[in-house]
């Protein structure tokens, strides 16, 4: 069936969660292009045989041989009494088959724009699930685990480059005008309000120091610690520290 | 508009659904083999297309679509009888949004589909709230894609209630991508 490779696709980008995303099928889309390619061929040939199909209808319709166009019925040998009748039916068996390459074509057309409209979506919610990603990594384009970026492929691991650039540029752009000499906190949860002032973190992943306002701390593996949210949060989400929560 | 139709995944799944049709005109590339010049379905033969092409195909009267049996009278009279015994998964994947793609043609529609999701997400919400429960399996088993997503949400919603009665709700956690990656 012709829109299944573009299917194929669909079905793949429904399996993009907020965790996992399969593998950038190169294989896929490649085939869906090139297959879009040659249904785009076969759509110019057969407007150009349609055209002079009609021309030459129009032109009294009985002329031997239709350039361009399949004629599947042959030209019997008339007689005089039967040339009429046969110049008839070939004037419907033309007319039937300039239907069915008009239909073709719209079949073709359709099926273009649906492999179209697939690969768009395709290539979109990809873009979606990366630009989520980076939020939550705090646009470090470099700390993507090397499990996923395995799964990206060169133009999308570009795009994620360019797109963190990109924000960091707007952002500085903005605390330039807002507050010149201060830095304004971005990797505060937007959604989710703070309770307290203070959260008590345990170590996973060894940090070095952070600089704090009560002085530098060293942030070794295993260690604990009760520090301002605002110095720390940043480095829970990326699962360097664990909040510890008293309960 | 356009983000919620022309890119939406799930609209395009819906719309490969088939339907029955009757071909005015010789077509290619319909079998299952691919677009291989062997394949031609000749006119006024009965063949199921996806529903995205038969739709439009239709407006230009190159195949006359017909009705799927998935909202067919008869069936639609099954659905108003007895909506929560239905297995919906196996009637049709993504019933709901098939059906609102249909809904032009068939004008019962709107009604049917209310009638189904109302019957039916009291019956998911409550599912939801009772936790692991063996014997809803069934019913969960014949839930629709759009139902399936529902029960999912009701499921959070109520594990986000647990967590706000252990003081976990505001707990700081790692990303879900960070944690699917690192392990």
């Amino acid at each position: 069936m012709l829109g299944d490779e573009a299917f194929r696709l669909a079905k793949e980008a429904k399996d993009i969660a907020a965790d996992h995303i399969p593998a950038y099928n190169e294989e896929q889309v490649r085939l869906v292009t090139q297959e879009t390619r040659y249904l785009w061929t076969r759509i110019e040939e057969m407007i150009a045989s349609l055209n002079t199909a009609v021309a030459d209808q129009q032109r009294g319709g009985s002329s031997q041989t239709y350039p361009g166009s399949s004629q599947p019925y042959g030209l019997p040998n008339q007689q005089k009494q039967s040339q009429s009748q046969t110049a008839n039916t070939q004037q419907s068996a033309a007319q039937a088959e300039i239907e069915n390459t008009n239909a073709q074509t719209a079949l073709y057309f359709l099926t273009l724009n649906r492999n179209k409209r697939c690969l768009l979506a395709y290539h979109h919610r990809r873009a979606q699930f990366l630009r989520s990603l980076l939020w939550t990594l705090h646009l470090a384009s470099s700390m993507i685990p090397a499990s996923l970026s395995l799964r990206l492929s060169s133009e999308e691991q570009s795009y994620a480059r360019d797109y963190a650039r990109l924000n960091s540029t707007y952002r500085d752009a903005i605390e330039n005008q807002l507050c010149p000499s201060d830095s304004l906190n971005w990797t505060a949860d937007g959604e989710l309000p703070p309770r307290d002032l203070f959260i008590e973190v345990r170590v996973i992943k060894d940090c070095g120091e952070i600089v704090t306002e009560n002085g530098v701390v060293n942030l070794q593996a295993g260690t604990q610690h009760y520090l301002h949210r605002s110095d720390v949060e940043h480095l829970v989400t990326i699962g360097y520290l664990e909040h510890v929560n008293p309960s | 508009m356009a983000r919620r139709n022309y890119y939406d995944i799930d609209d395009i799944l819906a719309g490969q659904e088939r339907v029955p049709c009757v071909l005015r005109a010789d077509l290619d590339g319909l079998g299952s083999a691919g677009s291989g010049g062997a394949s031609k379905v000749h006119r006024n033969a009965r063949w199921a297309l996806p529903y995205w092409m038969a739709d439009r195909l239709n407006e230009e009267d190159y195949v006359d679509m017909e009705v799927s049996p998935v909202f067919s009278k008869r069936a639609n009279r099954m659905y108003a009888a007895s909506p929560e015994s239905m297995q919906l998964r196996a009637i049709c994947q993504h019933y709901y949004q098939f059906g609102l793609q249909l809904g032009d043609m068939v004008p019962e529609i709107p009604h049917v589909l209310r009638n189904m999701y109302v019957q039916r997400v009291i019956k998911v919400a409550r599912i939801a709230q009772q936790g692991q429960n063996v014997e809803a399996l069934d019913f969960v088993q014949s839930l629709d894609k759009t139902e399936t997503r529902m029960l999912k949400l009701c499921q959070q919603a109520q594990s986000a209630i647990s967590d706000w009665h252990k003081n976990q709700a505001y707990a700081l956690k790692r990303a879900a991508v960070v944690s699917a990656a690192g392990s």
